[in-house]
């Protein structure tokens, strides 16, 4: 019988944060980024980055027996974008290698109003 | 009974279907009984007790019944159980106020003459397109979103028809010289810290008896003989007491 953490998942376009905590929240166990497991720049926020990093995670977590994990997913949130590209790559990941899933959530933060989004009046100029 | 979303009156006959079929496929595709309030518009879903289903479809299904609450046809909208199908809703009200005439306006240029407009950048971007009441709402993978985003986000801001068009065309260009050539990762390794640990032989015993001391302590505050068990020494601890 394993003990059970929370998997944090952070993932916005550019990276990949997985830390996973005791049951407080307030532990870290171990953590991993995107930009920990693959070389490029631009990679560490795509789904290979995501895949690798709850691997070397399940890993970790398999070594300190931790065998049940609560996903807390989010994304940037706030004023930007509020999918998380990275969290679904890392859910199949973490199944495919073993770790019982006992719940998932998604924890990102929603404004119930806000300030203005960044870009200016007449959008991003590339 | 875990509540799902909140849809509009006039969007519970479209998520039932004729005789509950589209509900019906719903329930198939995710394994799980739907529950509609049909005074409130609330869906709520009980997932089956027995077997382990998918994480990823009980992570989704929120987004499908969202989708279809805002205008996606129920067939377009289960799409979005898969892996690399994401969501995105943009709010017409953030660019042109509350007025209702200029929703209006802002949602018939997006549409254009016998949906050409919609078509065109569902065609060029690989997406799927809702336009409802004040919303747009856009569904696909993570590189189509990124390609539909200053399309749509032009037309609201005002662009001319033709300049978003050109502007996606020159983008599905650049596209298709990026699938020409592989993609490859490369994967960063870990150097082992060995040399150090043999310099200071205590240390890895040390960070051992730390780590699992730790996952020791993780035990249920209200067990009694766990704590107790928990506050035994193990063989290599020891507490020494001295005078200062």
């Amino acid at each position: 019988m394993g003990h059970k953490a929370i998997l944090h998942i952070y993932s916005t376009s550019n990276n990949v944060l997985i830390t996973a905590t005791d049951l407080t929240g307030a532990e870290t166990i171990c953590k991993v980024s995107g930009g920990m497991v693959t070389k490029g720049g631009s990679d560490s926020g795509g789904q290979f980055a995501s895949t690798r990093a709850a691997e070397r995670i399940a890993e970790m977590l398999a070594e300190k027996e931790f065998d049940q994990v609560i996903v807390k997913y989010r994304g940037a949130g706030g004023n930007r974008n509020h999918n998380a590209p990275g969290a679904t790559s890392a859910i199949r990941a973490l199944t495919r290698a073993g770790v019982q899933i006992t719940r998932i959530e998604d924890v990102t933060p929603i404004p119930t109003d806000g300030t203005k989004a960044k870009g200016g009046r007449r959008g991003r100029r590339v | 009974m875990e509540h799902l979303a909140r849809i509009p009156k006039n969007r519970i006959a479209v998520l039932i279907g004729k005789r509950g079929s589209t509900r019906k496929m719903i329930e198939d595709a995710c394994g799980a009984s739907l529950h509609i309030e049909s005074n409130s518009g609330d869906v709520s879903v009980i997932w089956p007790e027995d077997e382990v289903s998918d994480p990823i479809i009980k992570m989704k299904l929120p987004d499908v019944i969202f989708a279809i609450g805002r205008g996606l046809a129920p067939q377009r909208a289960v799409q979005l159980l898969e892996d690399e199908v994401f969501l995105r809703m943009y709010d017409i009200r953030e660019w042109v106020g509350r007025q209702p005439n200029q929703t209006r306006r802002m949602r018939s240029r997006l549409i254009g003459t016998n949906g050409r407009i919609r078509s065109l950048i569902e065609e060029l971007t690989g997406t799927e397109m809702a336009i409802y009441g004040s919303t747009v709402l856009v569904i696909g993978d993570q590189e189509s979103l990124a390609l539909a985003t200053p399309a749509i986000e032009g037309i609201l801001q005002g662009s001319e028809h033709g300049t978003v068009l050109f502007g996606l065309e020159q983008d599905r260009k650049r596209q298709r010289i990026r699938t020409y050539s592989l993609e490859t990762h490369e994967e960063k390794v870990t150097v082992d810290n060995s040399a150090f640990e043999t310099l200071v032989p205590s240390l890895a015993d040390a960070r051992r008896r730390r780590e699992r001391r730790f996952t020791n302590s993780q035990v249920d505050p209200l067990d009694e003989d766990a704590i107790t068990e928990m506050m035994k020494l193990a063989e290599d601890e020891k507490i020494v007491y001295e005078e200062e």
